[in-house]
């Protein structure tokens, strides 16, 4: 069972990673075999601990580009449901939901993000 | 507590309400100050049940227009969370849908939506 604490010590671990884009920020939030899905069902999904750090810096933002406020939906067995506001300096507002389902040390095996835009 | 079983007869009784777009099936599902938001932090969700069966019959769908399969994915106390896919008939692409459905009683008294087009293959991005 995931709880409310590891979620929020593993969501601020991912915004440390989104500042930072260090590649040992990054892989410490993944299992070495996770999934990242950029949407439901990833056509394009980063493979693996490798994968994601590769992905996410070949998209990384820069800190000072964007805010971010999240709460906690619920959690249903150790997967976990965030919704969030990113706001960008330049470009559109996401409402964004993440489905984070959690391994027992607190690492994410599969990450999905329901990413919509304001505009 | 909600149950994926109550979950799933609220999915399929909005479903047939979809189909047969009838005032008392869609108000059926709904309770009576519900809020039905047609996204996340929806600016101008619908407030109450009176305003949800407006909305929906001036935003209505040909009952032969689409397929939707949905499974409930997960329970978080009173709130469902149904996992769907939309098929158009028409010309409009497949839609990735999450719902977040809050029922009391077997009706929504909360419900959100997040949806995604898909690409169809050879589109730009």
């Amino acid at each position: 069972m995931t709880t409310p604490d590891e979620v929020t010590r593993w969501v601020d671990a991912y915004q440390k990673a989104w500042t930072s884009n260090d590649p040992d920020d990054i892989r410490a939030l993944f299992t070495l075999d996770a999934v990242y899905n950029g949407r439901p069902d990833d056509p394009e999904a980063w493979r693996g601990a490798d994968g994601i750090v590769a992905g996410w810096l070949d998209h990384r933002d820069e800190p000072g580009d964007w805010t971010f406020e999240w709460n906690l939906l619920g959690i249903a067995g150790d997967v976990a449901y965030v919704q969030n506001l990113t706001t960008y300096v330049e470009g559109p507002d996401y409402d964004n939901l993440w489905v984070i389902a959690f391994d027992p040390d607190g690492r994410a095996r599969a990450f999905t993000e329901w990413a919509m835009s304001r505009d | 507590m909600t149950t994926p079983t109550e979950a799933e007869a609220w999915v399929d009784a909005y479903k047939n309400a979809w189909i047969s777009n009838d005032a008392d099936a869609i108000a059926a599902l709904f309770t009576e100050d519900a809020v039905y938001e047609l996204r996340p932090s929806d600016p101008e969700p619908w407030r109450g049940r009176d305003a949800i069966v407006a909305g929906w019959l001036d935003e209505l769908d040909s009952p032969d227009s689409w397929k939707l399969d949905f499974e409930i994915e997960a329970v978080l106390g009173e709130t469902a969370v149904v996992r769907a896919v939309t098929e158009y008939l028409d010309d409009r692409p497949t839609f990735d849908n999450l719902w977040f459905v809050t029922l009391e009683g077997g009706r929504a008294s909360h419900f959100t939506e997040w949806y995604l087009a898909r690409e169809t293959s050879g589109e730009a991005s």
